[in-house]
């Protein structure tokens, strides 16, 4: 096949925590994005049978017109990749990437004579099991028996394609999501041996800002778990400094004090005197070790423990600062200054906003790393914010698609190469 | 019209990511001097250089072309910076189309503004019609719950205490509105998988672009012009495509 064929037929497949993003090449800039979950019908249902459902399971944009009771919906409604990792034998998580893939492949059914199949890159997170990968190519070949869609298959891991997608070929990717974080050195390939994983993303900040919230006389909204993040991405802050952000919020309660008007409804959050609390938010992402959080944890918020997921133990304590050390430190000391000079961290959990009234005391994520990194003597550092974090991991599986020869075979000791499907 | 200026126009858009599509591949009339596509945008420059300076109103015809051209979502205009002093900046602002000036290098004296294509805008009523069929099927739903509601709350009562042939007759009726029900939804599903299957072939139409490779002076092992803009100058292309080979290896 020639490199022009590879032009019009490299497809890529993003299987983040929440959004499934997909497409071919030709798409240009931006892929298809769809939420990453499925829902499974009450099968004795008279809806089920009046609609002429005759899937196991609906993926896609129209998924919501399906949805029955809402107590249901804890059961039957899968978001299978919440932590990046699918247990080996969750089969309704299986399932459901199972049909994503196909609804996905499907949509972009090309109608051109000369087309013989894509060449697909999809792209897993960095820790996920050989399992994973076996079981992906496994429904790839599947879903190439019954279309014939799929011409050669590759996987590679997220923080190599968001390499790839900013021109880096050495690098640090850290990769915050929802629930975990990803810290992976790249030379060329990614160093699997390095690689550092905590048990920590946006939802424990959504966790804390819930028990600010409590505290602030707001139980209701508390459990709120879409409220809580919305309020969290409108009052939190990352200070600079934890203990001098807080004095200088008390001093100034009236500069500090945040309200937040809940948008359709008439309640109104008010923190008052304890507006000092929205640097918490921040702070406990980067940084949950420090004194103040002691107090929470003994009023019940539950302390970020170390968990082990497959065969990656995901440390919870850790500050980033300290978590990059550890990863960098795993490489050979000649690549580390190559390493540290160029960090790039993506995924939702590094947007923070920073109002221009309060930059003498609040910082972006980048800034925060390199702060991090300072107090442990680590200063030649450059920190970059990947633009667009939503879409650079398809945009890498893209460049890896096209670029990587068809007749590089896959090998499981490299993990990488193509699975030839058909011919 | 010279292939210099085309060439600068080809390098000025490719490298803001657009890709150039083939102009006798449009099935219009009144064609542009180029067309480029990105994602699902479109861009039409209509070229004002020395020769097309020849007829009479050659500038108002161009620009009027510019003006109604209803295909792309940004129209320009490029000239040559010594023709500029002849157009109305004025006019082409009022009307959202953008004006290059070319003279060693392509510099954008106005920037097109946005304008829904024809195209764009009937992709849109079949989305709106899309939706106004979807709305139904959820009031459909709706009905049929209760209904369904309606059957379990009898089914539960059990032995009957109302007049038996008044209940039958009830029944009768709540199974012939299911059965009506059940066909208008059937002929809805139908009716959505269609608008559906079009809306994806639209799509795929849309997304199969003509590819122009052109020859690039530089020497590279794989050439980035025509890809998106990530893949410009990505040292990665010559990293992995070399995957695999001895070199690499060692």
């Amino acid at each position: 096949m020639s490199e022009k064929y590879k032009r019009k037929y490299t497809f890529g497949e993003d299987y983040g925590t929440s959004y499934y993003k997909f497409g071919p090449i030709t798409l240009g800039e931006k892929p298809e994005v769809i939420e990453n979950r499925g829902y499974f019908p009450d099968k004795s249902s008279i809806m089920y049978k009046l609609m002429s459902v005759e899937r196991e399971v609906i993926v896609g944009k129209n998924l919501p017109l399906y949805l029955e009771a809402r107590e249901d919906l804890s059961s039957r409604l899968i978001y299978p990749m919440r932590n990046g990792v699918i247990d080996r034998d969750d089969d309704k998580a299986w399932k459901v990437i199972y049909e994503i893939t196909r609804y996905g492949l499907e949509m972009f059914k090309p109608v051109s004579p000369d087309f013989k199949g894509f060449y697909v890159c999809a792209s897993l997170s960095a820790v996920a099991p050989r399992y994973m990968y076996e079981k992906l190519f496994d429904i790839h070949k599947e879903i190439d028996e019954k279309t014939n869609l799929i011409k050669a298959v590759t996987i590679i891991p997220q923080p190599l394609a968001v390499a790839i997608a900013h021109k880096a070929p050495t690098c640090v990717v850290i990769e915050s999501g929802h629930g975990n974080t990803q810290i992976c050195p790249i030379s060329r390939y990614p160093i699997r041996g390095a690689i550092v994983a905590l048990n920590r993303g946006g939802s424990d900040a959504d966790t804390i800002t819930s028990q600010i919230l409590y505290d602030a006389g707001y139980g209701d909204i508390a459990r709120e778990e879409s409220i809580v993040r919305r309020v969290k991405e409108a009052i939190g802050l990352i200070p600079r400094n934890l203990d001098e952000a807080i004095r200088e919020a008390k001093r100034n309660p009236d500069k500090f004090r945040v309200k937040f008007k809940i948008p359709g409804t008439r309640i109104e959050i008010d923190l008052k005197e304890e507006s000092w609390t929205r640097f918490l938010i921040g702070e406990y992402i980067f940084n949950p070790k420090n004194e103040i959080f002691k107090s929470y944890f003994r009023r019940g918020l539950p302390k970020p423990k170390d968990v082990k997921i497959g065969e990656i133990l995901f440390k919870g304590m850790l500050d980033f600062g300290e978590a990059i050390i550890e990863a960098v430190e795993k490489c050979p000391i000649e690549l580390q200054p190559y390493l540290y000079n160029r960090i790039l961290l993506s995924g939702g959990n590094f947007q923070w906003k920073v109002p221009d009234e309060f930059k003498y005391i609040a910082v972006d994520a980048t800034t925060k790393i390199k702060l991090l990194l300072k107090e442990k003597e680590v200063e030649e550092v450059t920190v970059e914010m990947a633009p667009e974090p939503k879409y650079s991991v398809w945009r890498g599986c893209i460049v890896y698609g096209y670029a990587v020869p068809e007749d590089y075979v896959w090998s499981w000791d490299k993990m990488e190469g193509w699975i030839k499907l058909h011919d | 019209m010279t292939n210099d200026i085309i060439d600068k126009l080809i390098l000025y858009f490719t490298s803001k990511g657009y890709l150039e599509y083939e102009i006798d591949k449009l099935s219009r009339d009144d064609k542009p001097e180029l067309a480029f596509k990105r994602g699902n945008e479109t861009l039409s420059v209509y070229i004002l250089d020395i020769d097309s300076l020849s007829g009479k109103g050659a500038i108002m015809k161009k620009i009027a072309e510019a003006i109604t051209d209803e295909v792309s979502n940004f129209t320009y205009i490029a000239v040559l910076s010594e023709i500029e002093s002849l157009i109305d900046h004025e006019l082409l602002s009022k009307y959202g189309v953008g004006l290059l000036v070319i003279n060693e290098d392509v510099e954008e004296k106005l920037s097109a503004k946005r304008r829904e294509s024809r195209v764009m805008k009937m992709d849109e009523e079949i989305k709106n019609r899309l939706k106004e069929l979807e709305l139904k099927a959820i009031k459909f739903e709706k009905a049929i719950v209760e209904l369904e509601s309606m059957i379990s709350r009898m089914e539960f009562l059990g032995e009957p205490t109302y007049d038996i042939s008044s209940l039958n007759e009830r029944l009768n009726r709540v199974e012939r509105e299911i059965e009506r029900i059940k066909s208008e939804l059937s002929s809805i599903h139908s009716k959505l998988e269609r608008l559906e299957s079009k809306i994806v072939h639209e799509k795929a139409e849309v997304a199969e672009v003509p590819l122009i490779v052109k020859e690039t002076e530089v020497e590279v092992t794989i050439p980035s012009e025509g890809l998106p803009s990530f893949f410009k100058d990505n040292p990665w292309l010559n990293i992995l495509s070399t995957r695999g080979r001895k070199v690499e290896e060692a």
